[in-house]
């Protein structure tokens, strides 16, 4: 025994060395096949599979559960669109329609989009006749305003805070569960809500969209749990919600499609089968056999996947590709050493190489570097390059720039990144290394994140984070990344290079006042190239939402309000007996 | 007999309560905070404390185990007002992350779990036994040597490479079983089985390899025991010998680490059911170890302590069945 | 081959961090260049896919990583093993009987969970060391049954009878007498659990829970391959094939010394 035991492990060692050996015989090859235009924006702005016919089944493969699925609570964008345009209705929605159509507001429960009075200080929405509940009985500006309360609850965290924000009189309000109620929010009679507000606010039907404004009627609150069976306002019921496994959507057959010009509510059954393997469900959308051809992926392709996509042009004709709007950016601790110099932050600005980040971020194909800090539709589809630094990065540009700021030797700083940012991290390390900036990386679990690096004082100098706008406006960006008034010392969000301006934040106010929303939308442009040229913070890329749908699947579209999710409200089925299942 | 398992008792007893304790304050004392997971991205200081005066997590540590423990015996209302929850006996919480029970979550996931590790069990005590029985029968040959050498190398396989290649030969290249999906026996037992295939091949091969080594090396020696020889002397066929009576005194050994492993895996594959996609009680705990839901956590923690414990329980009782040598 | 790591990388050209952008295309998700996954007189064994790091270079330092996780973390198990098992068989009484029911305790923690959680909630401490305290934290009652069972046995042999009456310390007897004589088993024990270290130390990384990037370990590498299983195979099959190798020669090795040192199975 004793004997052959070491002539296995000569071979053992010996295999080594021959995996070694058989390195050693490859060929070289250099260069890549970049450029030219991305073959992943074909189907842009186009619905894939035509007009969907009705019924059939239509299954969501996911990876995970929804976060929340409580109107009160739901404020993730994907979830936001399954919610609003499956389960329940909101005063006013994006009309469903692909590409820049997509940001335009319409009337949902209200019959407008609100009258504003007192100067934008006051909002008055009525509410449309004949929308029901699944049992039947009517949604009344009651239920919306309870519900407006409930997001107010320490016990229903997690959803959007616009209510908390600009209601009147809402500052230490506990929510609804112990009997106290919001004076700010009228509802004269059944079908009228006014809404008080504490300051002019000419954006305000936009909030109207998020979930907080769904109704939910109090008779049916469970606090918390009512997270797992949300009330049904919309085209379709809950009918089962096994938590991580399984959600089963049936038609609501009291939603009266008449009272509703968004939602098509094509298929008669939704199943979303959760807590699957992301690679399988990648391989299967691929493959679209059998019953996966009437499926859609709930989360965006892997990256790692675009292999296994882009060569193939029937897969690619199956891919849709929706910017997420969203700016990934570096932001530096601009409140203390080494980055409240500005020559600091710029050489970081000029070490960076995008282009690394992008490829390890799943290539240019499903990212677009980025040049400004707001996304593209903000600046009416192309973000400006005032700094025309090369997408890959002036190492030598940067070194000079340290050197004039007194750190010829560079210098070393620590990086926090969610976990899931990890390769991009990397990227950032290994570039900023080059021009001398040493980068630790630290990761942390997405749940931990926002809190971590909402330490201001413990945090680290360099983080890695994205802001999406909350509607198409400047004023959903510009002031919660740069405005020095918001950053908290605890639980600080947004603003997270600290930036704080004299100068900026005046300018913020002069534009939030302005009443034409073209003069508004211009300054907020000029204002973002000239926080840029301060550099608290590096714009890196803004990545897409890559989803390849089976090949049953019809009337699909990257919803751009939505993050570049799939709008819920017209999908369907080519063919709904392929989809019975 | 029975006072021993009285005892026994006793000391799972004290044993859970010990782990119960271990993994309390191992997540008080490291720096995770669920108020703030919970909070979201934009979160005031004031709504961060509402909202963890209401998770409970002002209170002293100690007050906050002492809940928990009672908790567990006479169930205990969380809240006040119209949002509390009163939770049952055996309450171990509500989670975090959803508002389900955690007693709840864990029943509606063990039969994912239970299903998955018992018909691995079935496959790799068949392969692996048979493998070492018939190796320990051939002791020196060169059946006996290949099969050992086979069985090092599947030992030294990761799972999840194990895995990899299973989905890559048969669902990829050849196409004979479909993505893993759970669908409960109840619903299908075909498609339940077929589904559920893969993953207990993935896991059999490892401990089937396991347990051909030992179970070998236990058969040689009790094959070479004098009763063995003595029921050979006798002329008794040696069928009857081996099976009758050299692999039931052999197997005792196999016994106690069958337990262990059936123990541990009940409570979640961790690694195996990720890779496949399975909503077990290992990808419920892993889910909830990126949230930060400590409730789960805990739940899941105690949950595979109790079958570990049990199993081995279980086990020490069985050896008096088994092996005629053992008396309490 | 861990400890010259470093050495070894050198000669390849590439250090563990260093991306090489031209040897992966970025419009196919960063596939490697080239066949086998981009393997070329450049990188050895070709390169990691979206960062284009050189495979070479990080196994080789992957295996500094995780072998030493696995030998440190044996070392402690084996010392913190061998101290308990032979205080409690030596000792006997309440020693004994306090570890003995600490043993039970710590063997009744499901312990891959439990090691998890740990790796998962503890921030800004040192990984390795984390990571091998947690792992060494957990195997330990192993060695100690084992060493317990050999001290008790040992304790009324005349030799050792014969220094207690002459006078011996129990320090001395503990270190003279009984140590050497509980050291064969020991040693055997402990070539057997070094596979299942390595194995131990990959599934957490695997899992995500293990050491933090960009130092590579083999269970990390493995993890993040997975997703390339088949658009680029090769950067799957060599980390699994060096753990593969690496357990499998351990195990190999630890059969050959068990059957010279521990005469209880020398038939198998």
């Amino acid at each position: 025994m004793n004997k052959r035991t070491c002539t296995a492990l000569a071979a053992t060692l010996a295999a080594t060395l021959a995996l070694g050996a058989a390195g050693c015989s490859g060929e070289r090859r250099a260069g890549g096949s970049g450029g030219g235009r991305n073959p992943v924006a074909a189907n842009a702005g186009a619905v894939l599979g035509g007009t969907p016919h009705k019924g059939g089944t239509l299954t969501v493969l996911s990876n995970q559960d929804f976060t929340h699925l409580d109107p009160a609570r739901n404020w993730v964008m994907s979830d936001m669109d399954f919610g609003t345009r499956l389960l329940y209705r909101t005063l006013v929605t994006y009309k469903g329609a692909p590409g820049n159509e997509g940001g335009t507001l319409v009337p949902d429960l209200a019959t407008d989009l609100g009258t504003p009075s007192n100067g934008a200080r006051t909002w008055t929405f009525h509410l449309k006749q004949g929308v029901t509940y699944e049992d039947g009985s009517p949604v009344t500006a009651q239920d919306v305003k309870y519900n407006v309360e409930r997001s107010f609850s320490p016990d229903l965290p997690g959803g959007a805070d616009y209510a908390a924000r600009y209601l009147a009189g809402a500052e230490g309000y506990q929510g609804p569960a112990q009997g106290k109620h919001l004076d700010s929010v009228k509802t004269p009679d059944d079908r009228t809500i006014v809404f008080e507000l504490r300051k002019p606010f000419a954006e305000f039907p936009y909030a109207t969209v998020m979930p907080t404004f769904a109704p939910v009627p109090q008779a049916r609150d469970k606090g918390p749990q009512y997270d797992n069976r949300p009330f049904s306002s919309g085209p379709y019921k809950i009918d089962s919600y096994d938590r991580g496994k399984k959600l089963v959507l049936v038609r609501n057959d009291k939603w009266d499609p008449k009272t509703d010009e968004v939602r098509k509510a094509y298929p008669d059954k939704l199943v979303v089968v959760m807590g699957l393997k992301a690679n399988q469900i990648d391989d299967r959308m691929i493959a679209s056999q059998g019953a996966d051809a009437s499926a859609v992926p709930w989360y965006a392709l892997r990256p790692e996947s675009a292999a296994k996509v882009l060569p193939s042009a029937e897969v690619r004709s199956r891919l849709l590709a929706e910017s997420q709007n969203c700016t990934d950016m570096l932001q530096m601790h601009t409140g203390r050493a080494p980055f409240d110099d500005v020559r600091v932050r710029q050489a970081v600005q000029y070490a960076l190489d995008r282009d690394a980040v992008l490829t390890a971020s799943g290539g240019p194909a499903l990212n677009d570097p980025s040049t400004a800090y707001m996304p593209a539709t903000l600046f009416g589809g192309r973000q400006p390059d005032t700094l025309k630094i090369p997408a890959t990065g002036d190492t030598e540009r940067a070194k000079r720039l340290l050197k004039e700021a007194g750190k010829p030797d560079g210098l070393s700083t620590k990086l926090t990144v969610s976990s899931g940012d990890k390769g991009r991290a990397e990227a950032i390390q290994q570039s900023l290394g080059k021009a001398g900036i040493k980068v630790t990386i630290e990761t942390v679990d997405p749940s931990a994140f926002y809190a971590t690096i909402g330490d201001t004082k413990n945090r680290t100098d360099l983080v890695y984070t994205g802001w999406c706008p909350d509607y198409p406006s400047g004023s959903t960006f510009l002031p919660f990344v740069f405005d020095g008034r918001f950053i908290k010392e605890k639980g600080n969000s947004g603003n997270h290079s600290l930036f704080r301006e004299d100068a900026t934040m005046k300018r913020m106010d002069e534009i939030a006042a302005m009443t034409d929303s073209k003069e508004a939308a211009g300054a907020w442009r000029k204002l973002d190239g000239e926080i840029l040229a301060k550099a608290p913070a590096v714009p890196v890329l803004v990545r897409r939402w890559p989803l390849v749908l089976g090949t049953n699947i019809a009337g699909a579209y990257g919803h751009t309000s939505f993050g570049g999710q799939l709008d819920y409200a017209t999908v369907g089925l080519k063919d709904p007996a392929k989809g019975q299942g | 007999m029975i006072l021993y398992t009285a005892r026994r008792l006793l000391g799972v007893a004290g044993v859970l309560l010990a782990i119960a304790a271990v993994t309390f304050t191992v997540f008080y004392v490291l720096p995770s905070d669920p108020a703030a997971a919970a909070c979201g991205k934009s979160c005031s200081t004031e709504r961060l404390e509402a909202i963890r005066a209401h998770m409970g997590l002002d209170q002293p540590l100690w007050r906050q185990f002492a809940d928990f423990v009672t908790g567990v015996f006479t169930g205990r209302t969380m809240g006040s007002g119209q949002y509390a929850l009163h939770c049952d006996f055996p309450c171990l919480g509500y989670s975090y992350e959803n508002s389900e029970a955690v007693w709840d979550l864990l029943m509606d996931r063990l039969p994912v779990s239970a299903s998955l590790a018992l018909g691995a069990a079935v496959l790799w005590l068949l392969l692996g036994l048979s493998t070492g029985v018939a190796a320990a029968l051939r002791k020196d040959t060169l059946t006996d040597k290949a099969l050992m050498v086979g069985a090092v190398a599947a030992a030294s396989m990761p799972v999840y490479f194990t895995s990899m290649m299973l989905i890559y030969g048969l669902i990829r290249v050849a196409g004979l079983l479909p993505y893993p999906q759970y669908v409960p026996f109840a619903d299908d037992p075909a498609d339940w089985a077929s589904n559920l295939l893969l993953p207990w091949l993935a896991l059999a091969v490892l401990y089937a390899a396991m347990y051909a080594r030992q179970s070998r090396g236990s058969m040689i020696e009790t094959l070479a025991e004098p009763y063995i020889r003595t029921a050979r002397a006798k002329g008794l066929p040696r069928r009857t010998v081996v099976v009758k009576h050299a692999l039931r005194a052999g197997m005792t050994p196999i016994l106690t680490i069958f337990g262990m492993d059936l123990g541990g895996l009940l409570a979640g594959a961790v690694i195996t059911e990720s890779i496949f996609g399975l909503p077990g009680i290992g990808r419920l705990f892993y889910g909830a170890l990126s949230t930060g839901d400590q409730p789960v956590i805990l739940g899941v923690t105690l949950l595979a302590a109790t079958f570990i414990v049990v199993a081995n329980l279980a086990v020490d009782l069985l050896y008096a069945v088994v092996d005629p040598r053992v008396r309490f | 081959m861990a400890a010259s790591a470093p050495l070894l990388s050198a000669l390849g050209g590439w250090s563990p961090e260093e991306f090489d952008k031209t040897a992966v295309d970025p419009y196919l998700g960063g596939r490697p260049l080239g066949p086998l996954g981009g393997i070329s007189a450049d990188h050895w064994l070709g390169v990691e896919p979206v960062t284009g790091r050189d495979l070479f270079a990080r196994v080789v330092h992957g295996a500094q990583v995780s072998l030493f996780i696995a030998l440190t973390a044996t070392a402690i198990v084996v010392v913190a093993g061998t101290a308990a098992g032979i205080a409690a068989g030596y000792f006997g009484g309440r020693t004994d009987a306090v570890l003995s029911r600490l043993m039970d305790l710590t063997m009744s923690f499901p312990s891959l969970i439990f090691m998890i959680a740990m790796m998962s909630v503890a921030k800004d401490v040192n990984r390795v060391a984390l990571m091998t305290a947690v792992i060494g934290l957990f195997g330990w009652p192993g060695v100690a049954r084992v060493v317990r069972g050999q001290a008790l046995s040992l304790k009324h042999r005349e030799y050792v009878d014969a220094a207690r009456v002459g006078g011996a310390g129990p320090w001395r007897i503990l270190t003279r007498d009984i140590l050497p004589g509980v050291s064969g088993p020991v040693i055997a024990y402990t070539t057997l659990i070094i596979p299942g270290m390595i194995a131990t130390e990959a599934a957490l990384s695997y899992l995500g829970v293990g050491v933090r990037p960009p130092t590579p370990s083999w269970g990390q590498m493995i993890a993040e391959s997975v997703a390339f299983y088949d658009t680029d195979p090769m950067y799957f099959v060599i980390p699994s094939a060096c753990l593969f190798l690496t357990v499998l020669a351990f195990t190999l090795l630890g059969d050959a010394l068990r059957d010279v040192l521990d005469p209880r199975s020398g038939r198998a």
